[in-house]
Formats: structure tokens, C-alpha cells, sequence
């Protein structure tokens, strides 16, 4: 080992020697580990450990999925629950939970609040212990005796001061009064966004209600059961349910998922691995990069290999000194990685509005720890070895007679040594357009899911969410008077142009309904083909977020509970169940009997951007289909946010306690519900960036040595007659040869990671013909101009000092 | 058909000037075979690169067939050497990832000759040489004298008038060094005009002719 201090000595000694060229090499990898580490945080964060949550690995969500579907999580029936927790082997506890969006009154401002209805077996299942207080009883889960709250620290936090004697103390929710019985530890925001839990309390109508699907389960796994094992059983459990209940479980199958991999939404799993990937490829192509320097100092000491070789010398000593050299690069590179890493994961960070926030556990506690640290290390270990291949695979293949015979740098020919450095180079090259072609994608399908194809500009819509407690609002007369007042008092309000309502708007991400429909004259089919989105609608809406009308007339405002039953539709829903045929005055149900009346038809808006296509959708009037929760857009003439004072008001003095959440412009409803997507194409765009970069570089500096190399060739072909349009030819040739097989290469490997991303892609073709056009065409832009500046040296060569032999 | 009146050259070493080649005035015969001499750092090979219009920076006059070169541009003197010129190096300088047939294509390819053609020539040249058993053959796989030979049917392959040869034979042994000068012979006979610089008194001999070179000053016989 006496060897080894010799050898990093020595490495420290040649990249000293050689400052430029280490400089360069220390960068390139600092680079690439640099964004290793922050998307290690990122990842760490958010798929590995995002909850404070003991073994969190075994935490498995169950969910409905109907037969055969590829994506989506239903919520569950009451029945589910208890038929899975009397038979499941492969998990030790289950728990539901059901959401709970909930008036904080007494405490200040009335603010809304989320948190969950849990089962007492929810927190055995997080196996989490109170910060202070205790958890549920199972005494608890009965109705009339589940009178107890447990808090988030945040919300612990935040709204009572962090108050050491708050347990026992009673506080008003959506008006039911509750105890506080204990508090959570930080960070523990499950089911997001996790601000409080109630006991989950139902009779035994409840608990015996197969047809109301509202429940979310998430179970712990047994030590030793595998994920494989529990989606086996579920599956077959669902099969046998499905046979047992035909009314309601046909076809309904069950979904197991690890919660990490959920708990952000499975496209914050996907692009997060995804992320990992190119950072990965950027890293490898900063590796093939040093590589080549590595090579090239190699080469140039060629005969010294040769005669330590001569000398003997074991190849393995020789390939230990440039590794040696190489490694001790790479961990230059990462300990300046990590300046990079902790400023990027601040731009990261600090980019990430609070709305969004929430829904992302982990994503405070993202941070450089131990964890990252030591993956920082063992990637710059790997990156250094890497690095070091091209020497590597030169010495076991140089022979060392034919270096000590030939005067070591007389051969005018260098074909071999070029050979292995263009291999790296276009490897390098070809990877840099797949990133290319991977991020451009991204990105153009960003920009196109953020520009909604509505006739005003989002920006001067005001949006907010109401959602009234039952509690209070215990009829539809009361929930339809306050829609109308609310709609009255904004449209007097100064600074208003027009006022709607929608259950849900789109891009609001607050959950769609479903329902089967049934049109006249047709016999009443179930399956996926007649399920439809519904809407609540009211006021001007249409007109307000820019929807055009396409046929018919929009709702009058005077529609009423004892009026006809009427409905208005998008055009898919016509090109769906009318093919195409105006179907003003043409009538449906909701499988329910009660007719409603076409009478209107409107322009398609994606509901979410997920969609690969627009669904049929059905409005109905709000004074007809009762829903206490939903969206309020505004069109505004003046700056949106200057009337949040005036909005507030006006609501206040229809309902005093009715508190507003998510006010904001549509254009940030639109802007914070692709941020997940903004990220991903942000960091896919700068890696692909830094990649071109490093490959014009790659590609510069072979140029550039080759040009060097091959001086006396040149000079021999000047002498021979060749014109210096010639030899800038013959060099831009090279340079066009190293081009066409990085772009041989990159677009086939394009193709590739384009098929890999396809469901991560959103508002763009895999194959994007433009994209795939365009980058290729800006990768021989920059290549050109990469090899410009060697050709124009190789036309300087003077002939008589490139052939001077002495 | 070469004459150079008061030619010179120098190197500018900060504010002094270093003559390599001073006032030469030399006239070379078609179909003469002249060997230059003189010790190491005389400026023969400094003179063969003038004459092969690879250098350009030096002053006085220097006419090739009567046609004035000092008046020419780079472009012109460039198409007067490749019709006009072949050139011999010392240390062969073949080209080593390239076949020996296609070290003779090379000239070939920077002239207006059709690829037929050039083919045809390169045998006619291969088998000239005796060396058609060598043609796929790579640089490293030949002796001294062998690549030497490849060197001067390389110089001769685009049929120049005149021949620069710069210590052709330096590198070799002497009996490889005669078969060289032998096929120079040959050549001078059939017709080209030779001027190659040699440190041997023996391949002198075969010249018609000893121009002597010291200090870049041609001795007067
Ligand atoms: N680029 C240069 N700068 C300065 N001096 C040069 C340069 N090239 C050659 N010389 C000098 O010119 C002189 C003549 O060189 P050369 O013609 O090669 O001599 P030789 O007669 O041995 O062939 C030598 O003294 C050499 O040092
Ligand atoms: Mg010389």
C-alpha cells in the first residue's frame, strides 16, 4: 500500500502539471456530480423517505382499479375494509381514511383546514408515536363518541402558537366541537396534506354500504411479505368480492402500491426517476469526456509507458497510477459538486410555491444528509473509474516493442490512438442528443398543456375554492342560496366583469365526478364507454374562463329546482353519443330516472393534463344538482389580487364564517398544477444544455488533438500538392464523419428514451416530428462550429516546420 | 529552366536578422542532375523548400520555365508545383494508416485526375518500381529502402519535370542508398530534372553536377 500513497502522489503531481487541461476535467465531473447530488436529495426526499414513518417500505396503499386499466385509484367501500381486514394474510394492520376539508373557526380568521377522518388502526399502521398526547382508541370509532382531534406539529404549529398545554383543550371545527388529544411528530402529513385527524366513526348501515365508494386504505405489510405477494392477494381478493357483491364490485379489481411510490402522485415517482436518468447520462457523459483528457495525456506519454513497461513495469501498476489520477479528479469534482448541488437544490427549493408545497411530503426536510452524502461519494468513486477507462483500455492493448522502436512521435499515422478517443466522443455525442431530444420534449409538451385554448387571458381571472360544511349547510336550499347570493354580491362588486361557478375547474386538480349516462331512445348500458364527467355550473361561467358556446344558448340563471331539468354538454360528448348531429332539445339521465334537456353545447377544455384526450362532460345548472364544494372564477377588469379585500367581503357578509382557500389567478392555478412538470423540463432542459455543452467540447478537443497529431500528415499532404481548402476539407470531413454517427446513434438512442418517457410526456408526440428534426440539426450547428476553429489551424500548418525531422 | 537571381532569406530573431540564405544565384539546366552539399545548418533544405515554393517569405527573383514565380500568389505558385514538382524526405514521410497503394493515390487526389485513371497510374507506377507485390502492404510492414522507394514513386507518380530530393538516402544503408540513386539515374535519364541534397561524396557522384552551400552562400567552383 506503501505503492498506492505513491501513486496519488504522483496523480496529484500530473494534474498539478498540467492545470488547464485538470481544470477542465475537475469541472466537467463537478458538473455532472453536482446534479447527482441535488436530484439524490430531491429523490430522497421524495420517493424514500417522505414520511417520518418507521420501516416506511412495508406501507402499502390499496385501492380500486376497474379490470384491465392501467392507471387510476379509486377510493373504496366500507365493506372493502372489512372484507379485506377479515381475510388479507399478507399485511398485520389496515386503516381508512376519508378526507376532511375543514373551517378552523375560534382560532383568529376562520381558515380552511385539511385534514382526515382515520380509523383508530391508522396510526398503529404509521407506527408512529404521538409527540405529545396520545392517538385514537377503538372505543372512538363509534358514533357519538368520537369526539377527540389529533393535530400536525405544523398545524400545532401555525395555529396555536405551538401551545404546550394544548391537549385537552376544545377547539371548533366546521361546528363540531372537538378535543385535542395529541399531536403528531413534524413532518408526519399523511394523507396529504395531513393537517389534523378525527375518528372515523360509522354505524353499522355505514360499515355494511357496498355501493358508496369514498374510502382510502393504506395497510402495513407482515415482515417477510413481499409487495408481489400482497397485489396477489388483493387481486384475488377483489375476484372473489367482485362475485360476492355483482351490484356493485363487477369488474372492480384492487391496486397495491408502495406508498412512497404514491404519496406525491406517481408522476412525481416517475419524473423523479426520471430525472436520476438524465443526470445519470450527464454524469456518464462527463466521465467519457475526462476520459478522453485522460487519454490524451496518456497518449502523450506513450514512450514513458513503454519504457516503464520495457522496464518492468506490471500493466496493472501502470493502469493503478491513472486511475489513481482519475479517481482523484472525481472527488475534486464532487467536493465542488457539492457547491453546485446546494446551490441548485435552493433554486429548487425556493421555486416551490406553498400551495404545491403541501402536497409533497418530504419536501422541506430536503437536504444534503448522510444518505445523499455517501451516494455523492460512491458516484464519484464510480465516475472516477469510469473516467479512467480509456487509459485503461489503451495499456492493455498497446504493445511495447512498437513504441520503443518508432521514434514515439514520428508516425505521421495515428489512426489507432484517434480510433479509441472518437469512440468516446461519440458515444458522448450521441448521448447529448438523446438528452436533447428527451428535454426538448419535456418542455414542448410544457408549453403546450400551460396554454389553454380559452379566448381570454387566465391572468385576469381571479379563482378561489368555497366548501361549505355540511354541518352548517345542512340543506340544498341553503347551499343553492348562498351559490346565488355569492354570484349576486361578486358581480357588484366594482372591478368585476363576470362571475361563474364550476365544481371543478380545470387544471384545479380538486377531483372530477363520474357518471354513467344514459340517453333517450337508448337502451341503458354500464360500462366505461357511457361514463361521463359532471359539472356544476353557474353564473357565467363559459363566458368568464373564455369557453365558447357552439350551439344552443347558455343556462339563464333562472333555472330552479321545480324548473325542467336541464343540461348543457362539450362537443366530445356530442361527437360521442350524437355523431356529431346538433343534440339541442335531446335528453339523458344520470341513472336516475330524471330526465334533463340538452340546451347547449360548448367548446372542449381539457379537464386535467393527464388527459391524452378531451372527455364528454356534462353541466348542469347549480340550482339543480346541489354541490357545496367549488371553484368561483372571476373576470376581472382590474389587476385579479387587487379584489381579494372586496371578495372577502362580500363573502362575509353572506356567511361570516365561510372561509375562501386557494385565491389566485388562473393563470397560477394553470402555472402551480404543471409545476411538477415545469421542474422536470427546467432540469431536463439545463442537463440536456450542459450535456451539449460537454460534447462540444468532447468534440472541440479531439479536433483540436487530432489536428495536433496529425501535423507532419498534414505537412507531407501539403507537400504533396494539397491546396489548404483541402486539408480544411479533409478535417471538416472528420468532423462530419464524428457527427453523422453521434447522430446515427443519438437518434435511434432519441427514439428510445422518447418510447421510455412516452407517459411522462404531455401535450406532445413521443415521436415529434419538429423535435426530432430540430435538435439533430442544432447538434451539426454547434458540432460545425466545434470543428471550424481546429480546421482553420490545421490550413495554418507550415508545411517545412511540420516536416523539419530533426 | 530554374534560375534564381539574388535570392534571400532570413529569420527574423527580435530586432536581428538571421540569414539562412544569402544573394544565390543559380541556374539549373532541363534534365540536369544536381546534387547540394554542405555541412548540417547550411540552408540546403531551406533552399529546397524555395525551389519547392513551399516557402514563400524571402526576396529576389526566381524563374521557373521563364514564368516569373517572386510575382505569383500562393494560389498560382501552388498549381506550378503540382504540375511541375515531386519531392523526396528524408525520413520518407509515408503516410502509416494508408497502403502503399494509396500513398502514390495521394498526390493523384489533389490533382484534376479521374479515379479510372488514378488507378491505372498507380499500377503503371507499382509495377514501374517493382513493387506491385507491396501495394496493400502498410508503411510499418516495409524496410528503410523499401519505403524510400514508395517515397520516390510517390514524388514521380504525378510525372514532374523536376525532382527535390532531401537527403533521400540519409536515413539508409549504403546498399539501399544505391538502389535509390540508381533509380534516380533512371529517372534523370528518362528525362527529369534532379537537385537533391546529400552529405555522401558517393551519391554526389552521380550528379552532373556539386553545388556547395556554406553558411547560405553558394561557393563559387
Ligand atoms: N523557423 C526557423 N527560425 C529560425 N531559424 C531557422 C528556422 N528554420 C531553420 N532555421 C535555421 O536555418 C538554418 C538552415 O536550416 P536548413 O536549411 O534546415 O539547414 P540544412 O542545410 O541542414 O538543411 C539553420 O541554421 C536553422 O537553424
Ligand atoms: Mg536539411
Amino acid at each position: 500500500m506503501a505503492g498506492l500513497r505513491e501513486d496519488v502522489r504522483g496523480a496529484f503531481r500530473r494534474l498539478a502539471a498540467n492545470p488547464g487541461s485538470s481544470a477542465a476535467a475537475v469541472l466537467a465531473l463537478a458538473v455532472g456530480i453536482g446534479f447527482s447530488t441535488s436530484i439524490y436529495s430531491v429523490a430522497d426526499a421524495l420517493l424514500f423517505r417522505p414520511l417520518p414513518v418507521p420501516e416506511i417500505e412495508r406501507v402499502i396503499l390499496i385501492a380500486g382499479r376497474e379490470e384491465g386499466a392501467a392507471r387510476g385509484h379509486r377510493t373504496i367501500a366500507a365493506t372493502d375494509y372489512t372484507d379485506w381486514k377479515s381475510s388479507a394474510r399478507s399485511i398485520e394492520t389496515l386503516a381508512v381514511s376519508h378526507g376532511f376539508s375543514a373551517t378552523l373557526t375560534g382560532v383568529g380568521d376562520p381558515v380552511q383546514i385539511q385534514g382526515a377522518w382515520v380509523t383508530a388502526s391508522f396510526f398503529d399502521v404509521m407506527r408512529l408515536q404521538p409527540l405529545m398526547g396520545r392517538v385514537f382508541t377503538s372505543e372512538e370509532e363509534t358514533p357519538g363518541r368520537n369526539h377527540s382531534i389529533v393535530l400536525s406539529q405544523i398545524l400545532w404549529e401555525r395555529q396555536f402558537g405551538s401551545d404546550p398545554n394544548i391537549i385537552g383543550r376544545t377547539i371548533e371545527i366546521s361546528g363540531r366541537k372537538v378535543t385535542v388529544c395529541g399531536v403528531m411528530p413534524k413532518g408526519f402529513t399523511f394523507p396529504q396534506p395531513g393537517m389534523f385527524w378525527v375518528p372515523l366513526a360509522l354505524d353499522d348501515k355505514a360499515w355494511a354500504d357496498s355501493g358508496s365508494f369514498y374510502l382510502r386504505a393504506v395497510g402495513r405489510l407482515k415482515p417477510g411479505a413481499t409487495l408481489d405477494e400482497a397485489r396477489a392477494e388483493f387481486r384475488a381478493l377483489a375476484a372473489r368480492i367482485a362475485k360476492q357483491r355483482p351490484d356493485t364490485h363487477t369488474r372492480l379489481s384492487a391496486h397495491v402500491d408502495a406508498l412512497r411510490e404514491q404519496i406525491s402522485g406517481d408522476l412525481t415517482a416517475s419524473f423523479t426517476r426520471m430525472t436520476i436518468c438524465f443526470v445519470l447520462f450527464l454524469l456518464f457523459i462527463a466521465c467519457l469526456n475526462v476520459a478522453n483528457l485522460q487519454l490524451a495525456k496518456v497518449l502523450a506519454r506513450t514512450r514513458e509507458m513503454a519504457v516503464r513497461l520495457a522496464m518492468g513495469a506490471s500493466r496493472a501498476r501502470l493502469l493503478r497510477q491513472t486511475l489513481a489520477e482519475s479517481v482523484l479528479t472525481a472527488l475534486i469534482g464532487a467536493a465542488c459538486g457539492l457547491l453546485i448541488a446546494v446551490w441548485s437544490l435552493d433554486l429548487i427549493k425556493s421555486n416551490m410555491p406553498p400551495e404545491v408545497e403541501r402536497w409533497l411530503p418530504g419536501w422541506s426536510s430536503m437536504g444534503l444528509n448522510g444518505w445523499v452524502l455517501f451516494w455523492t461519494a460512491c458516484t464519484a468513486v464510480a465516475a472516477g473509474l469510469v473516467s479512467g477507462i480509456g487509459p485503461a483500455l489503451w495499456l492493455s492493448r498497446t504493445p511495447v516493442a512498437a513504441n520503443l522502436h518508432e521514434s514515439g512521435r514520428s508516425a505521421t499515422g495515428s489512426a489507432g490512438r484517434q480510433r479509441l478517443r472518437t469512440i468516446l466522443v461519440v458515444t458522448e455525442t450521441a448521448l447529448a442528443l438523446v438528452l436533447l431530444v428527451g428535454a426538448s420534449l419535456t418542455v414542448k409538451g410544457f408549453r403546450a398543456i400551460g396554454q389553454l385554448p380559452v379566448s381570454i387571458d387566465p391572468a385576469r381571472v381571479l379563482t378561489f375554492r368555497v366548501d361549505l360544511p355540511l354541518t352548517h349547510y345542512t340543506s340544498k336550499s341553503m347551499i343553492v342560496q348562498f351559490q346565488r347570493d355569492l354570484i349576486e354580491r361578486l358581480r357588484a362588486t366594482p372591478g368585476v366583469v363576470s362571475v361563474g361557478l364550476l365544481s371543478s375547474l380545470p387544471y384545479g386538480s380538486s377531483g372530477n365526478n363520474y357518471s354513467l349516462v344514459t340517453i333517450e331512445g337508448r337502451p341503458a348500458e354500464r360500462g366505461p364507454q357511457n361514463i361521463t364527467q359532471v359539472q356544476v355550473t353557474g353564473g357565467d361561467l363559459f363566458r368568464t374562463i373564455g369557453v365558447p358556446l357552439v350551439s344552443g344558448s347558455m343556462f339563464t340563471g333562472a333555472e330552479g329546482a321545480d324548473t325542467q331539468s336541464v343540461a348543457m354538454v362539450n362537443q366530445t360528448f356530442v361527437r360521442k353519443y350524437f355523431d356529431g348531429q346538433d343534440p339541442v332539445g335531446r335528453r339523458f339521465h344520470l341513472g336516475d330516472g330524471k330526465w334533463k334537456t340538452i340546451t347547449g353545447v360548448t367548446g372542449d377544455i381539457v379537464q386535467d393534463f393527464t388527459e391524452r384526450s378531451v372527455g364528454p362532460v356534462i353541466y348542469q345548472p347549480y340550482q339543480q344538482s346541489t354541490q357545496g364544494a367549488f371553484d368561483v372564477a372571476i373576470y376581472t377588469a382590474v389587476e385579479p389580487l387587487s379584489l381579494v379585500a372586496a371578495i372577502r367581503q362580500a363573502v362575509y357578509s353572506i356567511d361570516p364564517q365561510q372561509p375562501l382557500s386557494l385565491i389566485r389567478s388562473f393563470r397560477k392555478l394553470i402555472d402551480h398544477s404543471i409545476l411538477g412538470i415545469a421542474h422536470a423540463a427546467s432540469m431536463f432542459a439545463v442537463v440536456g444544455l450542459v450535456a451539449l455543452f460537454l460534447a462540444v467540447l468532447g468534440v472541440y478537443s479531439l479536433m483540436a488533438w487530432s489536428v495536433t497529431e496529425r501535423t507532419r500528415e498534414i505537412g507531407v499532404r501539403l507537400a504533396l500538392g494539397a491546396t489548404r481548402e483541402e486539408i480544411r476539407w479533409m478535417v471538416l470531413r472528420r468532423g462530419g464523419t464524428i457527427a453523422a454517427l453521434s447522430l446515427g446513434l443519438g437518434i435511434l438512442g432519441s427514439f428510445g428514451i422518447a418510447r421510455l418517457m412516452q407517459g411522462l410526456l404531455f401535450g406532445v408526440s413521443a415521436t415529434d416530428p419538429v423535435t426530432f428534426m430540430v435538435m439533430p440539426a442544432v447538434l451539426v450547428c454547434v458540432l460545425t462550429a466545434a470543428c471550424l476553429l481546429p480546421a482553420q489551424r490545421a490550413t495554418r500548418t507550415d508545411p517545412i516546420a511540420a516536416l523539419r525531422h530533426e | 529552366m530554374i534560375s534564381l537571381r539574388n535570392l534571400e532569406k532570413f529569420y527574423q530573431q527580435g530586432p536581428d536578422r538571421f540569414y539562412v540564405l544569402r544573394r544565390i544565384n543559380l541556374d539549373i539546366k532541363p534534365g540536369e542532375f544536381v546534387a547540394v552539399m554542405g555541412p548540417s545548418g547550411a540552408g540546403k533544405s531551406t533552399l529546397l523548400h524555395v525551389l519547392g515554393m513551399h516557402d514563400t517569405a524571402w526576396t529576389g527573383e526566381y524563374l521557373f520555365l521563364d514564368h516569373p514565380i517572386h510575382k505569383m500568389d500562393r494560389k498560382q505558385r501552388l498549381e506550378v508545383y503540382k504540375r511541375h514538382f515531386g519531392f523526396v524526405f528524408q525520413s520518407y514521410h509515408l503516410l502509416d494508416d494508408l497502403t502503399v497503394a494509396e500513398n502514390l493515390d495521394v498526390p493523384l487526389s489533389y490533382r484534376d485526375i479521374k479515379k479510372s485513371e488514378r488507378q491505372a497510374i498507380v499500377a503503371d507506377v507499382l509495377d514501374r518500381f517493382q513493387i506491385v507485390g507491396k501495394k496493400d502492404l502498410f508503411p510499418s510492414q516495409l524496410s528503410g529502402g523499401q519505403q524510400q522507394l514508395v517515397g520516390v514513386a510517390r514524388a514521380i507518380i504525378a510525372n514532374p519535370k523536376v525532382i527535390l530530393a532531401d537527403e533521400p538516402t540519409g536515413n539508409l544503408h549504403s546498399s539501399q542508398g544505391i538502389e535509390i540513386m540508381e533509380m534516380f539515374k533512371k529517372l534523370n535519364e528518362a528525362g527529369a530534372t534532379i537537385i537533391m541534397v546529400t552529405h555522401s561524396e558517393v551519391n554526389a557522384s552521380y550528379a552532373h553536377r556539386i553545388v556547395r552551400i556554406v553558411d547560405g552562400w553558394i561557393e563559387q567552383q
